[in-house]
């Protein structure tokens, strides 16, 4: 494309290139650093979910966790202290309804004897 | 299992100083720019996630947020676009700031199309085709109204130079006192 006559213009490119604005060092530093630990934000979410999670199941376990409370209550009903008719008469813990479903069931299978 | 986007903000030291040369010859240099160009990457940090790599580079991604970040600073008239910065005295251009200041003077004369082409082209450093699919235009155009915008600038820039012909300012029509 000769019509253009790039040769005309070469100097005016070339001061456009050379005397390209340039951000100064400090700012450039500013937004590099804000990349490098700004970019792992979601990360950082993360990590702090991650261990929480951890923490609370740490937590759960050393005190023997939700399960094994349930667990020791259903092993020893008759040591409990927490005294009811029902359980006074047929030595069965109550309270959950699979465990009332339980109860009824000694209870007919008691009956029939 | 599909292939992995890279990480657009692989390498943030070359990429801050494109968008900030591209800010800096649309708006002119200075706190403005650095403003705008912190902006910019602040959005792409928050963006980086939907960043797909088949549809352009890392700069054509940021100088997309660049020109959305240009345009609403510009509505909301926080900043004076097109503003002229004073020109030095003449016989001071051996300074290479002064030299600087020379040229974002003269880019700032242009027209908004026109400094548009030259932030992109000198100040980003994309080539006719990345612009092209930037501002929807093809290869050859990019180069043509680059060309025209270059004739401007060298005329702002050496007065005795012939003035690229501008819409709305045509030359005087030939008269009969011209020997026509």
């Amino acid at each position: 494309m000769e019509f253009l006559n790039h040769d005309e213009l070469g100097s005016v490119e070339a001061a456009l290139r050379s005397e390209r604005p340039r951000l100064g060092g400090d700012v450039e530093s500013a937004i590099c650093g804000r990349i490098g630990s700004g970019g792992s934000g979601g990360g950082r979410r993360m990590s702090l979910a991650v261990i929480l999670s951890v923490g609370t199941l740490g937590a759960m376990s050393a005190f023997g966790g939700v399960g094994y409370a349930n667990f020791g209550f259903h092993l020893n009903p008759l040591h409990s202290s927490h005294h009811s008719p029902f359980k006074d008469e047929y030595g069965q813990p109550k309270g959950n309804p699979g465990h009332i479903l339980q109860d009824l069931l000694y209870w007919l299978l008691h009956q029939h004897h | 299992m599909g292939r992995r986007t890279p990480d657009p903000l692989a390498h943030p030291e070359r990429l801050t100083q494109s968008v900030y040369a591209y800010v800096a010859y649309r708006i002119g240099a200075g706190p403005d720019a650095e403003d705008a160009t912190s902006e910019v990457f602040a959005r792409a940090l928050r963006y980086k996630s939907k960043y797909d790599g088949s549809k352009g580079t890392p700069i054509a991604w940021l100088l997309g947020i660049a020109r959305r970040v240009l345009a609403e600073r510009a509505t909301d008239d926080r900043l004076t676009v097109g503003e002229v910065p004073d020109a030095p005295a003449p016989g001071a251009l051996e300074d290479d700031s002064v030299n600087r200041m020379t040229m974002q003077s003269a880019v700032a004369t242009l027209g908004e199309r026109d400094r548009e082409l030259v932030a992109l082209r000198y100040g980003a450093d994309l080539t006719a085709a990345q612009i092209g699919e930037l501002l929807a235009l093809s290869p050859n155009a990019v180069e043509v109204a680059l060309h025209r915008a270059l004739r401007r600038l060298r005329a702002e820039l050496e007065p005795g130079a012939e003035p690229e012909r501008r819409a709305g300012h045509r030359p005087p029509m030939p008269t009969a006192a011209d020997g026509v």
